[in-house]
């Protein structure tokens, strides 16, 4: 469906809106998997670390602690001493032994709950050191060697196109961006617009409240041309902005925090997205950023510390991670809630005598949450590979990005394989990301693909008591029930939401006949109340 | 150019950077690419001021190439970017070795007056530097005295600068803030290129290339009758672009920057305009998020679009509002500026009692392409509610014209140009 057409049939309604709970409500009965926990309300909250984040002095690996001295002889973490790093795991073996950043102590917590996974010598093939173009291949899906899963697409849009293709049409944005002034490269789609919606800097409360309205009606007569096309991309977003602002604010305003956040501005993201949750917003997927992490000087602040800005860094985002965990397990929503670290790159293994370091290539990637199987995957990069022949580089990559992805579209959210497929494919090796799944990622309780038969057969045909018809229709459109009633009350919503009308129809022979010569054509949903129960249908007028 | 509040040092380096881009602003884009080097502000952001001969520090010498000057090609192979590899950085970073910030704005650059960073002979690599293919394997020679090394610096630049596709990058720059974000192969061939050759002629002289850019057939959509490829109103404008337009158009009253400093200085521009206005509406004021400047001018493939979204549409909007009212809508405050819009359409509409032609004319001014007639009737709302004939509104301008009493046209005038400068059509240029 191309959202940008809803747009326009939608924008002369009244403004009584069903609100997303109501619709996630009919969702369920749209789940494709029979036995399995109820995945309608589960989401992804990604953690962008933009800068790239210097792995090495991250997780340090413990069984090369001297070749890591030596590369770093002045920014090294310290083995002894009071800044002396935190042992993660004594039962791990030891290529994989690892000592945490001292300012990691919040993230240490996480992983001694098993509520933390961290994936070791994550990139992908051909690593291009461009923060920007390095930051662009993560977004759309990308590698070094090609781009051929598409530029001007992201591969979160991609996916949320296919995989939600039912809630394109919702009042709320399936995806939220906070922390940058710049909509993400990752939520654009191939034909539906807006499918994401960027909060950085704005008062979620009071969002809807001074937006409205305020950027009039549109024109409504566009010329096909460049400025055209331009006064249609401005009248959607504004559009869009106006409705997605109430389905924000409404949640914003019913949802909670359950515990105190440190104050800082990615807790304050991570607080906002918590109350957006708890507030039952339907949103699928969150984007978070921390800034920061180009440490070309200056990491530490003086040879032989800890502290310094990565420290501070590293202290923010592991607090920030923490107490957004447990506000959500407060809430008992942890269920729902997986979330994961990215940055463009690492950085490189040889410090740069600035007390700092230049670019490197694979960095460690944190996945956190109730539902994640605490642990460490792959092992300790080895350091032998850095020598002054490759620029001091370790470049060995032990899982592609993608496969972190596709593991939690799939085993998580439930995706398909065609809808993998065509989120991101690998070409480099010209293999589907479906085979290359991360082992472990999940708990078995929470993953999809252990013990959880997906259904083939359509449920919604099965448990729907009304039947409306035909569909699509042009004008004329019935509602025939199984049960023998007098009466329904029919309400019908427009794409955005919106309650058109409302009205009690009385049944002929079992039938309602509805004549809807008057909407414009498009998608609407029919909520058919009768004797206690109530169903949604979505119905298209054509 | 540097993030003002990101890393740039001492605020008497920004002072010289701005200097320093404001001297070359009409002058030549190759002697700037020399000069910024030794800017103190530069040396300080990119770190080249701690770049030297034994811990090298490839922070300025990556960005120099990906986004200053050639700028990255597509990824051919590994650490291969068509017009250079991650070699030419490493050995553009020995270029730069040793050139250093002057905190004591001692040194003067004697061809601009401005102060300027040094050579730390002792700091510089004097060893060669040898280019990749993407350069035909160039080999720089290494120097040590102070003189030879700004020589090599000259080498460098100018094999950079002897690139085509240098010229190029700089005229999709030029085209991309001037008339378009993105274009077709027809463009590309008969426009940048024709321009970068032009721009390799002047010796990258800015001037003349620009001139001719905005006073070609093409700028004017005069160079043929097909009305779908128009390129007029195909931009989105910036926060600063809708500001000083606004500004411009409506003749805004503001404190005289040099008889009421304080309140221009304070009051207008920093409380308002720069901490409210532009961060709202998602431009941070010569401190863009990225080194590689706002996303409107590199960010594909919106370019312009991030310039409207949902985060910055109330920072937009919010700005005819606050003019209009003479405080800030956003957050508070008085704003010490006003826009009066009943002097302005006096001023300015020739035919300001009819409403027809009251809106015809304010659209003629503000927007890309005439309006047509279900647009005016849209906006002659504003001033003629709904079922009322036009002649209410042009008797209520006559006797404001006669008695000089503005209240009633006032109220429906600043209804009228808020509704007009939020519409989507102001947006564009």
């Amino acid at each position: 469906m191309k959202r940008r057409h809803f747009i326009k049939l939608s924008s002369v309604a009244s403004a009584i809106a069903l609100t997303p709970f109501e619709l996630q409500g009919a969702m369920k009965s749209f789940m494709p998997y029979a036995n399995c926990p109820d995945i309608s309300n589960r989401k992804l909250v990604l953690i962008n670390l933009a800068g790239a984040n210097d792995g090495l002095n991250t997780i340090i690996p413990l069984n090369q602690y001297d070749i890591y001295s030596n590369l770093r002889p002045t920014i090294k973490v310290p083995n002894s001493g009071p800044d002396k790093y935190i042992s993660l795991d004594s039962s791990l073996p030891d290529n994989q032994q690892i000592g945490l950043n001292p300012a990691l102590t919040r993230l240490k917590s996480l992983y001694d709950k098993s509520w933390l996974r961290i994936m070791q010598s994550v990139g992908y093939p051909s690593q291009n050191k461009s923060h920007f173009k390095s930051t662009d291949l993560y977004l759309t899906g990308n590698d070094g060697n090609s781009l051929l899963n598409g530029t001007d697409t992201g591969w979160i849009g991609r996916f949320m196109e296919l995989y939600y293709t039912d809630l394109i049409v919702e009042n709320y944005p399936l995806a939220v961006e906070i922390g940058s002034n710049k909509t993400s490269l990752g939520f654009h789609a191939e034909e539906a617009h807006g499918l994401s919606l960027n909060i950085s800097g704005q008062d979620p409360a009071g969002f809807y409240s001074v937006l409205s309205g305020l950027g009039g009606v549109p024109p409504s007569n566009i010329p096909d041309s460049d400025y055209g096309k331009q006064l249609e991309f401005i009248t959607n977003t504004d559009a869009l902005s106006n409705t997605y602002a109430e389905s924000i604010s409404n949640a914003f305003n019913s949802g909670k925090n359950d515990i105190s956040y440190p104050d800082s501005d990615l807790a304050n993201q991570l607080k906002t997205v918590a109350r957006l949750i708890s507030g039952d917003l339907g949103s699928k997927i969150y984007m978070v950023r921390i800034s920061g992490f180009d440490t070309h000087n200056a990491q530490v602040q003086g040879p032989g510390e800890a502290i310094g800005k990565h420290h501070s860094l590293l202290t923010d985002l592991a607090e920030s991670m923490e107490a957004f965990m447990n506000d959500m397990n407060s809430q008992k929503l942890a269920d729902d809630v997986v979330g994961l670290t990215f940055s463009e790159f690492g950085r490189k293994a040889a410090e740069n005598g600035n007390l700092g370091t230049d670019h490197g290539e694979i960095a460690p990637m944190f996945v956190f949450g109730k539902p994640v199987e605490g642990g460490v995957s792959g092992t300790n990069p080895d350091l032998t590979e850095a020598t002054s022949s490759n620029n001091f580089q370790i470049q060995t990559v032990q899982y592609d990005y993608r496969q972190t992805f596709s593991t939690l579209l799939q085993n998580y959210l439930g995706a398909n394989n065609t809808i993998i497929d065509a989120t991101f494919f690998n070409h480099t090796i010209n293999d589907s990301f479906v085979n290359l799944k991360i082992d472990d990622l999940l708990k078995s309780e929470f993953d999809i693909s252990k013990g959880c038969i997906a259904s083939t057969k359509n449920l919604l045909a099965e448990t729907k008591n009304w039947l409306v018809y035909p569909n699509p229709f042009r004008d004329h459109v019935n509602i025939t029930g199984i049960n023998r009633t007098e009466t329904l009350t029919l309400s019908i919503y427009n794409a955005s939401g919106i309650l058109l009308l409302t009205k009690i129809e009385t049944l002929v022979d079992g039938n309602v006949a509805l004549n809807l010569y008057s909407f414009s054509n498009g998608v609407y949903f029919f909520e058919i109340s009768s004797e206690g129960t109530k169903e949604i249908h979505k119905v298209v007028k054509i | 150019m540097v993030g003002k509040d990101t890393g740039v040092g001492a605020a008497t380096y920004f002072y010289d950077h701005l200097n320093l881009l404001d001297f070359y602003a009409f002058g030549n884009l190759k002697t700037l690419a020399k000069k910024i080097t030794l800017d103190n502000g530069m040396l300080d952001y990119l770190d080249n001021t701690q770049n030297n001969k034994n811990n090298p520090n490839e922070n300025y010498a990556r960005e120099y190439l990906e986004l200053f000057t050639i700028l990255k090609g597509e990824q051919i192979g590994p650490g291969n970017y068509t017009n250079y590899t991650e070699v030419d950085i490493q050995q553009a970073a020995k270029v730069f070795s040793g050139f250093k910030k002057r905190p004591e704005r001692s040194d003067i650059d004697p061809d601009t007056n401005i102060p300027m960073g040094y050579v730390n002979v002792n700091q510089h690599d004097s060893k060669d530097k040898t280019f990749s293919k993407a350069f035909g394997n160039r080999t720089i020679e290494g120097k040590n005295t102070e003189t030879e090394i700004f020589e090599e610096l000259d080498a460098f630049v100018e094999m950079i600068f002897a690139q085509e596709e240098t010229a190029k990058a700089y005229c999709r720059k030029l085209y991309r803030y001037f008339v378009k974000s993105d274009w077709n192969n027809e463009v590309e061939t008969d426009i940048i290129t024709t321009l970068a050759q032009i721009l390799i002629n002047n010796n990258y002289e800015i001037l003349p290339v620009v001139t001719i850019l905005l006073s070609s057939e093409h700028f004017y959509d005069a160079d043929d009758s097909d009305a779908t490829d128009n390129i007029i109103g195909s931009i989105i404008k910036s926060p600063l672009q809708l500001l000083s337009e606004i500004c411009t158009m409506f003749m805004v009253k503001y404190p005289n920057p040099t008889t009421d400093a304080l309140l221009y200085y304070r009051n207008f521009f920093l409380n308002f305009i720069h901490n409210r206005y532009f961060p709202a509406a998602g431009m941070e004021f010569f401190n863009p998020d990225e080194v590689a400047g706002y996303p409107a001018y590199y960010q594909t493939p919106g370019y312009d679009r991030n310039w409207f979204s949902s985060n910055t549409i109330i920072g937009r909007y919010k700005l005819i509002e606050s003019l209009i009212e003479g405080k800030n809508t956003i957050s508070g405050g008085n704003i010490y500026a006003q826009l009066d819009t009943v002097t302005f359409v006096k001023n300015n509409i020739p035919n300001a009692s009819d409403p027809n032609l009251l809106v015809t004319e304010i659209a003629n001014l503000l927007y890309p392409e005439t309006i047509d007639t279900d647009r005016t009737d849209y906006f002659k709302r504003f001033l003629v509610d709904e079922g009322f004939p036009d002649y209410y509104w042009s008797g209520v301008w006559s006797r404001y014209i006669n008695d000089g009493d503005a209240t009633t046209v006032r109220v429906r005038l600043n209804a009228l140009i808020i509704a007009m400068v939020n519409a989507a059509e102001f947006q564009l240029m």
